[in-house]
């Protein structure tokens, strides 16, 4: 339970230090009611693994969502301005950042490990799951108060 | 005197993302030159050297690593300073870059102000 409650704050504190920083752009943790998240949907995923840990992170939000975000990031002023390649891409990357961030503050912890190169697909109802037995932590955050996104990570120990 | 920058990552986004904040940083880089992998690095500077080339860690194919190895095997690349780009900032990591020739790290996210701070004293 310890480890759980652990990922929670470490993944919304990394998602927090990322979207300040490339974005400027707050990001808040809230309940399910709070966080609807329907739609055409993007969902970036990587995977980690070393010789403590392994598992993986996935970011979902809906298209329209993650435009704001990668307009953001590039300094557009509107997400009209961004194509849905910039978009899938700037998903890749946050989950790249976030899963870097999450790294440095577990890294004591777990040890080292390796981190994969994201990937993001898109559709409708998506689902996060990997086969293998991991416990799983989701976290629903609202971003400038105006949109949710959800974090997912799957873990466990070796 | 006019500075060039190669830039190497394998997302066109996140190239965008790069320039936009070394434009913002105002380091007086003149040029910044793209590749999208380590081959098509090592093509751009065979058509002409750049005083900088920043270069992610992780990508596809030859991966940030293999790449400053192959540079620095080459002494018509010997004055080049190589700063490299990655989310991860584990101190071997750091420790073995450098030790493979790179002149310099930097993690994302960045600031201007950081780009700055690791970006200008290699171009001075």
């Amino acid at each position: 339970m310890e480890t759980k409650l652990c990922m929670n704050d470490v993944v919304l504190s990394s998602a927090s230090e990322i979207f300040e920083t490339m974005m400027f752009m707050s990001i808040r943790g809230c309940d399910d009611s709070e966080c609807e998240i329907e739609g055409n949907e993007l969902i970036g995923s990587i995977t980690f693994k070393g010789d403590k840990l392994e598992g993986a992170l996935f970011i979902k939000a809906i298209e329209q969502s993650c435009g704001k975000i990668a307009a953001a990031m590039l300094g557009l002023d509107s997400p009209d301005e961004v194509g849905k390649t910039e978009i899938s891409d700037a998903l890749g990357e946050i989950c790249n950042m976030v899963m870097g961030s999450v790294k440095a503050r577990i890294i004591a912890e777990f040890g080292d490990f390796h981190v994969s190169i994201p990937s993001v697909v898109s559709g409708k109802l998506l689902e996060t799951s990997i086969n293998e037995k991991c416990d799983k932590t989701v976290i629903k955050a609202m971003v400038d108060e105006e949109f949710g996104i959800e974090f997912t990570i799957f873990y466990r120990l070796v | 005197m006019a500075k060039k920058i190669l830039l190497v990552d394998d997302s066109a986004t996140m190239r965008k993302i790069i320039m936009k904040t070394i434009r913002m940083a105002d380091v007086g880089v003149e040029e910044i030159k793209e590749a999208g992998n380590g081959e098509e690095a090592l093509e751009q500077l065979s058509q002409g050297i750049v005083d900088v080339m920043l270069c992610d860690v992780n990508m596809p194919g030859m991966n940030g690593l293999e790449l400053v190895k192959k540079v620095r095997e080459n002494d018509a690349y010997a004055s080049m300073k190589i700063l490299m780009v990655s989310t991860e900032s584990a101190d071997d990591l750091i420790e073995n870059v450098k030790k493979d020739g790179a002149n310099d790290y930097v993690t994302k996210p960045f600031t201007p102000e950081k780009i700055s701070a690791k970006l200008a004293p290699l171009l001075s």
